[in-house]
């Protein structure tokens, strides 16, 4: 209890500002590949894009699920101290959800999908990958992408895309999901359509 | 109507104190403070708002009655003691000095020196203070009385 | 439709260099402080602090300043400054029993457990202007006496150990609606209209208690309590876990008692409406309660015959910053739009024209 909370932007406001447009982009221009706009330490096994998406995001307001090799100390006195945030176990109420590494589709079955008022109310699903530089290609095509946008991920499951097709079935409700690289991220908001997964 | 509430801790009682104290008292004392610990901040200031919460018929169900500016900072000690603060208002200042003054109550070494020095004579100027303006309200008691009506 | 209009920004920019001129005044007189603001004009600091919704009184004091005295405009200024901060959350519910009371006065009972006192009031004055105050450093200082350290219940809860009076909504766990989050919506939960009457203003609050008491939905209000005091600010830091008292501050409260006759399912008893303020806001605080009260018609199958009654024309209408901003709006450049107008009227009466030296030609 007594350990340091890791601490958040240097410079909040400004910080912020420049890794929210950098969010914006990511979900408006899907797949393409955004620079982290500060560096950031990991905080145990968030790494430094999820750090830069929660100190964006998340505030008091914004319940927060994390799975298991996240759910310590270390990243909850994180998310406490720099964010306020409410740490919660129910899936279905948080609207965004961290996960070390790629869940199986079982375990996203029960997060917030959106409701017919309120689509955007669903859980944004941000999953670590290891590198968006290497790894399997995946075409992409859907609003926000010119022609096609190919994508290469390391760290995603053989499941992942399966589950992302059938996450695009119950349009517009869904879950957005975001890529958290160690040194970059990209978006999948549930308009974006898979044309071929090598 | 009364609701049980849980003995308040040292800490949240110091805390109070400080967040209650007057600006310069506090920043007068803790300047007169020899051998203070090194800080580090933490967080810096920073100012946000709180929503106020009264109740339905002062008992009844909550509901939001209006917003407060906030300050809090959070500082650590060259022995790794956290302190932090959460302050009604914008002073920066204050909030930054309250939880330095926090951090250094939970250092075995220093609290017994920090309450003498620091905590208890805010206490007493505080409650100095409470107690005269208790006094002025006190002299306009007001006992009413009715007469009886000169009908029958 | 709106239609842009563009150039004027030399004009615009002078008008803000006079105006800051005419806010100064005369050089040869001291410039006025915040802080003299702040203690001196403390009554406008609590309204605008109240009808602002945000409790910070050097930044009401700024606002107050800055808006010349114009306290509608200070309000708005208030409402901008706090859309600019960062939300940290929730404070526990302020709990007025345990207030430091600098005046309390009910209209219902004389002897009261902890006793009345007026505090610093301006009823029982003579309402004759001063001459005293034409000097400076030119007042009398308050007197002193033993104080008490007798608790000071809330008198309502006297009636209600009786049952006499109806016992305030126990479901104090439901989460309140919050305005700030929420668009007002109808019908509102009582917990948004005393948030939305909360922050109303002062005037317009003032006339429709005033319709109550003249028959627009008569209700037979007496002032139960009204009380003004310090009350600590509880708040719980997710980080840390525990509950915190940020500080004090000052508020009015007023209870109101009202008869009421009964129903099907409810014998007769006394209901009550509630109204509080930030700082000293008795005229406000008896106003909302009048309201609070008045809003409950449906709730407690009264007749809906008043506009007080009404929540939908009473919460829609009691935002000064909202109505201001509608209302003076008025002034800006609609020059398309009543270019429009001016078409169609002509239009309209050259129609007319036509159709009438048609029925004449007809007549003849």
């Amino acid at each position: 209890m007594n350990s340091l909370p890791a601490t958040g932007f240097p410079n909040p406001s400004e910080d912020a500002s420049h890794s929210f447009r950098g969010l914006l982009t990511a979900m408006s221009q899907p797949a393409s590949i955004q620079p982290l706009t500060t560096q950031l330490p990991s905080v145990g096994k968030l790494n430094p894009a999820s750090c830069l998406i929660a100190l964006t995001l998340v505030d008091h307001e914004s319940p927060v699920w994390l799975d298991d090799d996240l759910d310590d100390e270390t990243v909850k006195q994180f998310f406490k101290f720099n964010c306020s945030a409410p740490l919660i176990k129910q899936q279905s109420k948080a609207m965004l959800a961290f996960f070390s590494h790629c869940p199986s589709p079982q375990g996203l079955a029960n997060f917030n999908k959106g409701n017919a008022s309120y689509p955007d109310a669903s859980t944004t699903l941000i999953i670590q990958v290891k590198s968006l530089s290497s790894g399997n290609a995946v075409t992409l095509t859907g609003p926000g992408i010119q022609t096609e946008q190919v994508l290469k991920v390391d760290g995603l499951n053989k499941y992942f895309w399966a589950w992302f097709k059938t996450n695009q079935t119950i349009f517009p409700l869904g879950n957005d999901v975001i890529l958290a690289a160690p040194d970059c991220l990209a978006a999948l908001p549930r308009t974006t359509k898979i044309v071929e997964v090598s | 109507m009364t609701q049980i509430k849980p003995e308040k801790t040292n800490r949240q009682n110091w805390m109070a104190v400080l967040a209650k104290a007057n600006w310069t008292d506090l920043a007068m004392l803790w300047d007169d403070f020899g051998n203070k610990p090194d800080f580090k901040i933490l967080r810096p200031a920073e100012t946000g708002l709180i929503m106020l919460r009264a109740r339905t018929g002062a008992v009844g169900a909550a509901f939001n009655m209006g917003e407060a500016t906030v300050t809090r900072s959070s500082v650590v000690s060259d022995s790794q003691i956290q302190g932090h603060a959460y302050i009604l208002g914008r002073n920066g200042l204050h909030a930054e000095v309250a939880a330095e003054v926090d951090a250094a109550l939970q250092d075995d070494a220093l609290h017994q020196v920090v309450m003498a020095r620091i905590i208890n004579p805010l206490k007493t100027a505080a409650s100095n203070k409470k107690h005269q303006a208790q006094q002025k309200t006190a002299a306009t008691k007001v006992d009413f009385f009715t007469l009886v009506r000169g009908e029958d | 439709m709106f239609v842009a209009v563009k150039g004027g920004e030399k004009a615009i920019n002078n008008a803000h260099k006079l105006l800051a001129e005419a806010r100064r005044g005369d050089t040869s007189i001291p410039e006025i402080s915040i802080e003299q603001i702040e203690q001196q004009l403390s009554l406008s600091v609590d309204r605008v602090m109240s009808e602002g919704s945000l409790y910070d009184r050097l930044l009401a004091a700024t606002a107050i300043k800055q808006a010349r005295g114009d306290l509608i405009e200070a309000i708005f200024l208030v409402r901008a400054s706090r859309t600019t901060l960062t939300s940290f959350g929730y404070s526990q519910p302020l709990n007025t029993s345990e207030m430091q009371v600098l005046r309390r006065i009910s209209a219902t009972y004389k002897d009261l457990p902890g006793g009345q006192v007026l505090g610093p009031t301006f009823d029982y004055t003579h309402r004759l202007i001063d001459k005293n105050l034409e000097q400076t450093n030119n007042f009398p200082t308050a007197i002193k006496a033993p104080a008490s350290n007798e608790a000071t219940p809330h008198v309502l809860g006297l009636l209600s150990d009786e049952g006499l009076m109806e016992q305030p909504p126990t479901d104090t766990d439901a989460e309140p609606n919050d305005l700030t989050r929420e668009p007002l919506s109808f019908p509102a939960n009582r917990d948004t209209r005393l948030q939305s009457l909360a922050r109303g203003d002062e005037g317009f609050l003032l006339a429709l208690a005033y319709s109550t008491q003249r028959g627009y939905a008569r209700t037979h209000p007496f002032a139960g309590e009204i009380r003004i005091g310090k009350v600590a600010v509880e708040f719980t830091p997710e980080e840390l876990g525990f509950t915190l008292e940020l500080g004090e501050i000052e508020i009015t409260e007023c209870e109101m008692v009202n008869q009421f006759t009964g129903s099907k399912n409810t014998p007769p008893q006394f209901t009550r409406g509630y109204g509080i303020t930030f700082g000293q806001g008795e005229r406000k605080a008896m106003s909302m309660a009048l309201v609070d009260r008045a809003l409950r018609a449906e709730e407690l199958s009264e007749d809906l015959v008043a506009p007080a009654q009404d929540e939908e024309f009473v919460l829609s209408h009691c935002d000064n910053v909202q109505a201001t901003g509608f209302v003076e709006h008025l002034k800006l450049p609609h020059y398309v739009d009543f270019q429009a107008e001016l078409e169609l009227v002509r239009k309209m009466r050259a129609e007319q024209n036509v159709g009438q030296s048609q029925t004449s030609e007809a007549a003849e």
